[in-house]
């Protein structure tokens, strides 16, 4: 009977379902994406697609990715007129790479805009999820593969890739262009393709990610606790050992760039939510004193001073902007917004390229 | 094979209504909520890919 039942009750939901996929069809209300993702296979890691042009469809943004024929983040797809330019490579992650912007408004693309000016290119290496071992073997591979050699690096750091310093993505599978773990990627890969046929998912997916954005004060995602975690005073990062090893990392790295006759600039960058640090401590009931923002910025100013390297710290500029009400990220995802974007590529040209 | 079809939504005829119903109501009701105005959200989801 319970049997016959869910069988009536689960052919009446098939119908609706396709009732309704065709309705939002018919209205233009298309899945998210209808083609390929952006990734291609890197060993047992990833990296984009040479010449790829990609509309990213996400109830956080829309925006167009354009790849060069180096695989990297630019302007337009296909060539990149390097010639015999000196550039800028950009290392980094999905902030840096200019997670849900279009490029021009990308904080590496206000900075190229100004260098090119000034007779410079700029390659933006940086890949959302690659770690600092990931981006200098693309790097290295980049060098050793194309013979073209940056003039500088700017090494792009953040508060999540500091404490995983010594990690590279590894036992990563690309399937139809997206990068997923190898661990249970047939559920992610399921999912993403029901993104990518079906708008009834669709609609279900964004109209409940709506709904958090718009009615829910506060939602802490599985991601969240790695965020507090690398801010927490007993983060194993701020023992001496790991300090230490850190810091032999970037003397490594740095032996590298001159070796290649390669300036070296870092450029730290805080996260969208670590000038709400305390607040968003005391949400989840835990004692802010436990905390510190400012850990990773000190770290680099005293690695810096040290090493003798050039040090660009966003920090204050963007506090600044923060401390005035300014909104510096999306609102259903932590990566700068078209204005932070642009905070930081004003700051960036006034720390490397009016000198 | 019509009869059978007829003869069995007719034996489940509540059912598929009410199902149907249902559906109808929460697509509503999720488009309404999702498009209707409110205060933004300061949720953070770490995504890199």
């Amino acid at each position: 009977m319970l049997v016959r039942k869910l069988l009536v009750v689960g052919l009446t939901l098939l119908v609706c379902l396709l009732i309704l996929e065709f309705g939002l069809r018919i209205i233009g209300r298309t899945p998210t994406n209808m083609s390929d993702g952006i990734y291609e296979q890197d060993g047992d890691s990833f990296r984009l697609k040479k010449n790829a042009t990609k509309v990213i469809k996400y109830p956080a943004f829309t925006y167009t990715v354009y790849t060069n024929e180096f695989g990297f983040r630019a302007a337009s797809a296909g060539r990149s007129g390097l010639g015999h330019k000196p550039f800028y490579a950009v290392l980094g992650a999905s902030e840096v790479f200019g997670n849900g912007v279009q490029y021009e408004d990308t904080f590496i693309g206000i900075f190229a805009t100004e260098a090119q000016r000034k007779g410079m290119e700029v390659m933006n290496l940086a890949t959302g999820g690659h770690n600092f071992l990931d981006q200098e073997a693309l790097l290295r591979s980049f060098i050793a593969d194309s013979g073209h050699k940056p003039s500088t690096v700017l090494f792009c750091l953040n508060a999540l890739h500091i404490p995983a310093f010594d990690q590279k993505n590894k036992h990563i599978i690309v399937k139809s262009g997206h990068a997923i773990d190898r661990d249970g990627w047939r559920i992610t890969y399921l999912r993403l393709m029901a993104g990518n046929i079906s708008s009834a998912f669709c609609f279900f997916r964004d109209g409940i990610r709506k709904i958090q954005e718009k009615w829910l004060e506060q939602s802490l995602g599985s991601k969240s606790s790695q965020f507090l975690d690398v801010y927490s005073k007993a983060n194993r990062i701020r023992r001496p050992e790991r300090i230490n090893a850190f810091e032999d990392y970037l003397a490594s790295f740095e032996a590298y760039c001159r070796q290649n006759g390669m300036t070296l600039v870092y450029v730290y960058l805080p996260l969208s939510d670590s000038f709400r640090l305390t607040e968003l401590v005391r949400l989840i009931g835990e004692n802010p004193d436990d905390y510190d923002a400012s850990f990773y910025e000190t770290l680099m100013h005293s690695y810096c001073q040290k090493a003798g390297v050039k040090l660009v710290d966003l920090g204050p500029a963007l506090q600044e902007q923060h401390d005035e009400g300014q909104d510096l990220r999306f609102k259903l995802d932590p990566h700068f917004n078209v204005f932070g974007n642009r905070v930081i590529g004003e700051y960036l040209i006034k720390a490397l390229l009016e000198d | 094979m019509r009869e059978i079809m007829r003869s069995w939504l007719g034996k489940n005829r509540r059912l598929i209504v009410l199902t149907f119903e249902v559906f109808w109501l929460l697509a509503f009701l999720l488009e309404r909520a999702a498009s209707a105005s409110s205060s933004q959200i300061p949720q953070f989801i770490y995504v890199n890919f």
